[in-house]
């Protein structure tokens, strides 16, 4: 198939985009949720959680290993012929957008809500959209290449909140230790464990990336990481804000830098963290506009993925207009996308890897991958 | 006059003519000339007109002539007679690389007295004389008189070719030949078979000698074009390292480079680049350290610049840069030879060009444009403190105009309760939003910049003075800005000043604007957006195919040279993100002397 | 062609984006449009309103900055001076910003709001209808202090004259500060309130601050001494301290609440007791009887030695909570010719001393704070973890429990430092 030659990324570079795309969900409703759902014991939900996505991302990787150096679509088409290229595209297409609506939604609500509240939604979802757009435009390489420089500071923002907070922990705010109960806890989790389905986008760029041997590394590494610090900030924010107030507020991390008081001078300074709010979730849009063109692109055998951005970014921003408020933005993030979106992103994996073993395809050297 | 006759159809008033025929006829000069200056009975020729004649035979059929005008058919009018002066004035030159270098010295001549526009060029000297040997040979020497050193001309040339043929008694086959291969002490020297290369030695400084009988000319190198001594840095000041500085002349450039390399790998490419002014232009790499594609990409570069005249390297940097309207430049300008070797070492390349003391390394980074030389001359924790403040100093200078902006107006909640009333105290009698006073402020610290560029050094630190400081006071005074304002503004001045880049500099000063924009309409979300789209445009500029951010993004592993600078003898690799042929640059340890470092470094050295 | 489509598409593309955001910037407020807020006060009123009170800084008279006339000079404070005090009776807060904007020239801004006074009346009856709007609130935060006020809030923020402070934030700022400095009170944010009002385990404190009506006396031998004097014991509510001069309003003491409505007051004493029981203390004077002279006083200087051990079993009924407290201190005032500096068998004697004090105090409240049923301490977080899971929990009903249960405070002092001086100066016969 005719394709442009697009630019590289290297395992590093797919390490921070993933944890980057993984953790941008901690800035909007996920704390909250994990509260909701399991009491004192969010943090112990999200292990559960955390366990179904990585046996998920087993079979993801399984898979991959199993056709080395093709990434999704060209597996599906080996697999399933035509068609089942096309469904996989259009399925993976259709969630990375529905991803980019949402959370183009959400982000642009928060900005609203915590620090521009006159302004319209629409000058913010324009400027979010705008950063997406040039993003996506220029490609991987860029994408990847700025993740790497921001990554560090998204990290140490987070760290940062939660270290300036720690003021006000008491752990016995964890107490009682099992929450809502260990059924409980284990009935939500394949809902939940779908925080983690943005994984499934290294499935999709596997022909970008230069050392297809350390997609493996890469993965888990990514995973354990956002895992700890998803479950880091769980923890200190239900120390923080006990299980009553915390399933009630807002945006967690933005409540928690709130709170900040480090005697006269160092207080109130939550608009400082706008910026790695911006920066992830600019970077998240752009990577699922990204991975919505690519796959469509690949699906039905677009030789370049460039046009397709426009249109889908134009649909993004119309159709995040479409939930009338901001809860019902948050219920169809956690509802629909979460809970049943978890679906498609496990189960297409799990589905291709038992074609392949009832087929017996597979295996093959890799394509020869350009240098970085 | 016939003149008159034949503008009869075109109701031109007669007195008015009249006038100016009785004008001219007082000046009985070359009618052509004067009819030319005064444009009397001529007609404006418009495109459709011209386009009614198809072709200048149907036109002379009709009675039109070249130029235009209608003709009658006699041919001893004036007008007939000013177009045929006209026509055999000078006949067009034909190309002189067709024309071969002839054996009679007059033909020479008379060619060469054409092409060079002599007599009107009076810088181009023809000295005839004639050389004792084979009887009486006639010969002459062309050269410019500025261009060529008339002492090596008198000494070299002339005086053995005249004075000191019998010295010699040997003969070498032609009389060329003997000339060429005994008779004239030149250091190099070319041999010309056609006139365009004696016009290109005559304009490069050369002497050309012609001998009569010879079908060849012989082109010495007598080059002395007017030179400036080697001088200090203008703009790279250190204060410790060495002071020494590109200037105008072309060998001297290249000879401060060969004098920090001595070594037979430096490899240094004359180009030509400009039709007209010919400037020459050398490529200079290491071979065996430079990566052979980046060489490879540039040559191809340099060699398809297709421009008349080239002035200064600041042009080569635009035409061979990767996007010319990014605002980062992607290569270097520089004025120290200190530092091109240093880049010629890592495996960059320069490029330096005749008439310009500025020389372009490339490809760089980012880092290499916020590195100073002195940060490698001075101990590592100095090196990492002065280059971490110059970091800082690119952000302060790039937001801190629009952080204050963004503050005021959109999160007062961040600035301390007694802090904000003292401001809102000062602003309440300033009339102008935030936006304004600030754009009125940096405006005119741009004006205060520029004009202190422009003037005479004599005023320069007083109009420093007298800008900065009594117009910052005295517009606080008058409630026109508020004084938090003009520390931010200063500040903000100083961090862009520290940048060491010029180029880079006045990019900063841009994006310093756009940012103030931004955090007008959206406060903090807007300087959010702005980075995220500087830092979108910065990872994707390349320079050569190398990004701008190496080897942050995308290689590993540090090179130990970025921010912070870790000691000098740990820097035994070569940093990667050139991808240079030589792997080390150092022994793995260097300070043999010292058991710490001996311990320190692992493996066998 | 191309080029000529392409030209106007910039052309439109750039006069739409400039449109657009010419056509304002929503959000840009410049600094000398608003007014800011520095204290709020909140009150019944007739109706079910609550009535509003503001006390908003006028910068220009601030005597803070070069530019700033005025101020100074004339009876009372800077900072009274430099501050517009304005009460709004509204249905909620955002109606009475609204009201308040009817009259004050500019946009109100409750982003500096220091404190929030409740008044007494409307904290007893309960504040539940304002928890929502205080989190809800954008301009809001955590960090806002909570007091309780005696009697009505404008009453009190009218009589607060800061006489060292320029401005409202400092002061406040100090109230919040002496918390860990001298332990005189809970030091509550709105964020821990909440917390803590929200939560089984723990009730929300506040401060208690009023007015003392001796304030403007000058002669201090009019000067009524409280009873709880006699032992040594500063068991003074705010209003109530002893002296002459100073700002009118004092904020010594605790306001204890049960879910959201108040229901005791305790005194600097059992605030201290409190802190103490809670891990809070930093730092605190207290004062004991001397134990060999009566009638002669040694004041100490105490602070936590490492944090408190309780140990709450729930198994039995009554709930069992034993508390280990581990305090330090250095002797500051010794008024006897006693020596307990060097002498350690009178150290010895001294620490009993001290550990039968604060362990009658801390059971003391205690034992309040059994008979209002609020736990302020903290017991039930304790007792969460003896328990699985959260819907057990809150089957556990703590509140009651803990009304009955029985409590044992055991400290531990040891007398660390003893000052710059060893034994007492030689003045007194030794006795």
């Amino acid at each position: 198939m005719y394709r442009l030659k697009e630019g590289h990324i290297n395992s590093q570079s797919l390490f921070r985009i993933l944890v980057i795309l993984v953790v941008s969900n901690i800035f909007l409703g996920t704390p909250g949720a994990m509260v909701e759902e399991g009491a004192t014991a969010g943090w112990i939900l999200l292990l559960f959680a955390g366990a179904i996505a990585g046996a998920g991302i087993f079979i993801l990787i399984k898979l991959l290993k199993k056709f080395p150096g093709k990434n999704f679509i060209e597996i599906a088409e080996t697999l399933w012929g035509r068609p089942g290229a096309v469904f996989t595209a259009l399925s993976f297409g259709i969630l990375a957008v529905y991803t980019a609506i949402i959370s183009l939604r959400e982000f642009a609500e928060t900005m609203l809500t915590t620090v521009l509240p006159r302004t319209p939604i629409s000058v913010v979802t324009f400027f979010f959209v705008a950063a997406m757009l040039l993003g996506a435009y220029k490609g991987l390489e860029v994408i990847g290449r700025t993740s790497i420089l921001l990554l560090p500071f998204v990290i140490g923002g987070i760290f940062t909140i939660l270290f300036l907070a720690g003021n006000y922990i008491s752990l016995n705010n964890l107490f009682p230790l099992l929450g809502t109960g260990l059924g409980e806890l284990a009935y939500h989790a394949p809902g939940r464990s779908s925080i983690f389905i943005e994984i499934i986008l290294v499935s999709l760029i596997v022909s970008n990336i230069s050392d297809i041997e350390n997609i493996p590394r890469a993965t888990w590494k990514a995973f354990g990481v956002s895992l700890t610090v998803f479950i880091v900030v769980e923890i200190f924010y239900i120390s923080i804000f006990r299980v009553a107030t915390s399933e009630k507020l807002y945006v967690p991390l933005f409540q928690m830098a709130r709170i900040i008081y480090m005697g006269r001078f160092i207080q109130r300074i939550e608009a400082i963290f706008i910026f790695i709010w911006f920066f992830t979730g600019a970077l998240k849009l752009t990577l699922a506009l990204y991975a919505g063109a690519t796959a469509l692109s690949r699906g039905f055998r677009i030789p370049i993925y460039q046009p397709l951005l426009f249109p889908l970014g134009l649909l993004t921003f119309s159709l995040s207009f479409v939930p009338p408020d901001i809860i019902t933005a948050v219920r169809i993030d956690m509802l629909y996308l979460r809970e049943y979106g978890a679906i498609p992103a496990w189960g297409l994996p799990l589905a291709l890897l038992a074609t392949s073993f009832i087929r017996k395809k597979g295996g093959g050297r890799p394509e020869k991958s350009q240098p970085d | 006059m016939n003149k008159n006759q034949d503008r009869k159809e075109n109701n031109k008033p007669k007195n008015k003519s009249k006038i100016l025929q009785f004008i001219k006829n007082l000046f009985v000069v070359n009618d052509y000339v004067f009819d030319e200056l005064f444009d009397i009975d001529r007609v404006k020729m418009s495109k459709k007109s011209a386009g009614r004649e198809k072709s200048s035979a149907e036109a002379e059929d009709k009675g039109f002539n070249e130029s235009g005008f209608r003709q009658p058919k006699r041919a001893f009018t004036v007008a007939a007679l000013r177009e045929k002066r006209f026509k055999e004035q000078k006949p067009a030159p034909r190309k002189p690389e067709d024309v071969p270098v002839s054996e009679n010295l007059e033909e020479n001549l008379m060619k060469l007295r054409h092409f060079f526009r002599l007599p009107q060029n009076r810088d181009i000297v023809i000295r005839e004389f004639s050389v004792p040997l084979n009887g009486l040979t006639k010969a002459a020497i062309i050269y410019i008189d500025g261009a060529a050193d008339t002492k090596l001309v008198d000494g070299f040339v002339l005086q053995p070719l005249m004075l000191l043929t019998n010295i010699n008694k040997e003969y070498a086959g032609t009389l060329f030949e003997t000339v060429k291969s005994l008779l004239v002490p030149t250091n190099q020297f070319a041999e010309a078979n056609n006139l365009q290369e004696v016009i290109e030695g005559v304009v490069n400084g050369d002497t050309v000698i012609f001998l009569e009988k010879s079908a060849q000319a012989l082109v010495v190198e007598t080059k002395g074009w007017p030179v400036r001594s080697v001088g200090d840095p203008k703009t790279e000041k250190v204060i410790q390292g060495p002071s020494d500085a590109f200037n105008e002349s072309f060998r001297q450039n290249l000879a401060l480079v060969r004098k920090r390399l001595r070594t037979n790998a430096l490899v240094t490419e004359y180009l030509k680049v400009g039709w007209r002014s010919r400037t020459d232009l050398a490529l200079l790499y290491l071979d065996g350290v430079a990566n052979k594609k980046i060489v490879y990409e540039m040559r191809r570069r340099l060699k398809s610049i297709k421009v008349a005249y080239v002035t200064d390297t600041g042009i080569i940097q635009q035409l061979v840069a990767d996007s010319p309207y990014s605002l980062i430049p992607t290569s270097l300008a520089t004025e120290r030879p200190d530092r091109v070797t240093a880049f010629l070492n890592e495996g960059h390349i320069a490029i330096i060009m005749d008439g310009s003391p500025f020389a372009i390394v490339a490809p760089i980074t980012i880092w290499g444009l916020l590195h100073s030389p002195e940060d490698y001359y001075l101990n590592p924790v100095v090196g990492s403190f002065t280059r971490v403040i110059r970091t800082l100093s690119f952000f302060i200078g790039v937001i801190t105009p629009a952080f204050y902006i963004a503050i005021t107006n959109y999160h007062p909640e961040m600035i301390p309760t007694d802090l904000l009333l003292a401001i809102a105290a000062t602003r309440e009698l300033v009339p102008f939003p935030v936006i304004i006073e600030t754009l009125l402020m940096e405006f005119s610290f741009e004006l205060i910049r520029e004009a202190g560029a422009r003037i005479p050094s004599i005023l320069g630190p007083t109009i420093g003075i007298v800008g900065a400081l009594i117009l910052g006071q005295a517009a606080v005074q008058a409630n026109i800005v508020s004084p938090i304002l003009v520390i931010v503004v200063a500040i903000t001045a100083l961090g862009s000043f520290t940048i060491p880049n010029v180029a880079f500099s006045f990019s900063v000063r841009i994006i310093r604007f756009v940012f103030i924009f931004l955090a007008a309409i959206l406060g903090f979300f807007g300087i959010a957006f702005g980075l995220m789209v500087l830092a979108f445009i910065i990872t994707g500029t390349k320079s050569l195919g190398v990004p701008m951010l190496a080897p942050v993004a995308p290689f590993r592993p540090r090179s130990g040279d970025l921010v912070l600078r870790r000691p000098f003898f740990s820097f035994d690799s070569m940093p990667k993100y050139v991808e240079p042929q030589a792997k080390h640059m150092q022994v793995k340890l260097i300070r043999k002397w010292d058991p710490v470092s001996r311990n320190r470094v692992k493996g066998d050295w | 062609m191309a080029g000529l489509k392409k030209v106007s598409l910039i052309k439109i593309i750039t006069l739409l984006t400039v449109t657009l955001l010419i056509s304002g910037c929503w959000d840009r407020r410049e600094l000398e449009d608003q007014a800011f807020v520095q204290v709020m006060g909140i009150d019944k009123a007739p109706h079910n309103q609550i009535l509003v009170t503001f006390r908003i800084a006028i910068p220009s008279k601030a005597g803070l900055g070069q530019t700033a006339g005025g101020g100074g000079g004339g009876e009372g404070s800077v900072a009274a001076q430099s501050s517009l005090l304005t009460s709004v009776i509204a249905p909620t807060i955002p109606s009475a910003v609204t009201l308040a904007s009817g009259y004050v020239n500019r946009d109100l801004n409750l982003m500096h709001t220091k404190a929030i006074v409740l008044g007494e009346p409307f904290a007893r009856e309960g504040i539940a209808r304002l928890l929502g709007i205080l989190t809800r609130h954008r301009e809001l935060r955590g960090n806002v202090f909570m007091c309780v006020s005696e009697g009505e809030a404008y009453k009190l923020l009218e009589q607060n004259k800061p006489d060292l402070e320029k401005s409202f934030a400092k002061w406040w700022e100090g109230v919040k500060q002496l918390q860990s400095s001298q332990a005189i009170h809970p030091g509550s944010l709105l964020q821990d309130f909440i917390t803590n009002a929200e939560s089984l385990g723990i009730e929300g404190t506040m401060l208690y601050i009023a007015v003392n009506k001796e304030a403007k006396n000058q002669d201090p031998a009019k000067l009524r001494v409280p009873p709880s004097f006699e032992q040594a014991k500063l068991g003074v509510k705010s209003g109530e301290i002893p002296r002459t001069g100073g700002n009118a309003v004092e904020y010594v003491g605790t306001a204890v609440f049960k879910s959201d409505k108040l229901i005791s007051v305790l005194t600097l004493t059992e605030t201290r007791s409190l802190l103490m029981l809670n891990g809070q203390l930093r730092r605190a004077v207290i004062t004991v009887e001397d134990p060999r002279v009566k009638g002669r006083y040694t004041g100490l200087e105490i602070k936590q030695g490492s944090p408190p051990n309780v140990k709450v079993n729930i198994d039995r009924d009554p709930v069992l909570i034993e508390e280990k407290l581990s305090l330090e201190g250095d002797l500051l005032a010794l008024q006897s010719a006693i020596n307990y500096a060097t002498d350690l068998k009178n150290q010895r004697m001294l620490e009993a001393a001290i550990e039968k004090d604060l362990e009658e105090g801390a059971l003391s409240v205690i034992k309040k704070l059994q008979q209002s049923g609020s736990d302020a301490v903290g017991y039930g977080d304790y007792a969460s973890r003896r328990i699985l899971t959260w819907p057990a929990w809150l089957d556990y009903d703590w509140p009651t429990k803990f009304k009955t249960a029985e409590v044992k405070v055991d400290v531990d002092f040891s007398i660390r430092r003893t000052g710059m001086l060893g034994k007492q100066p030689n003045v007194w016969e030794p006795r």
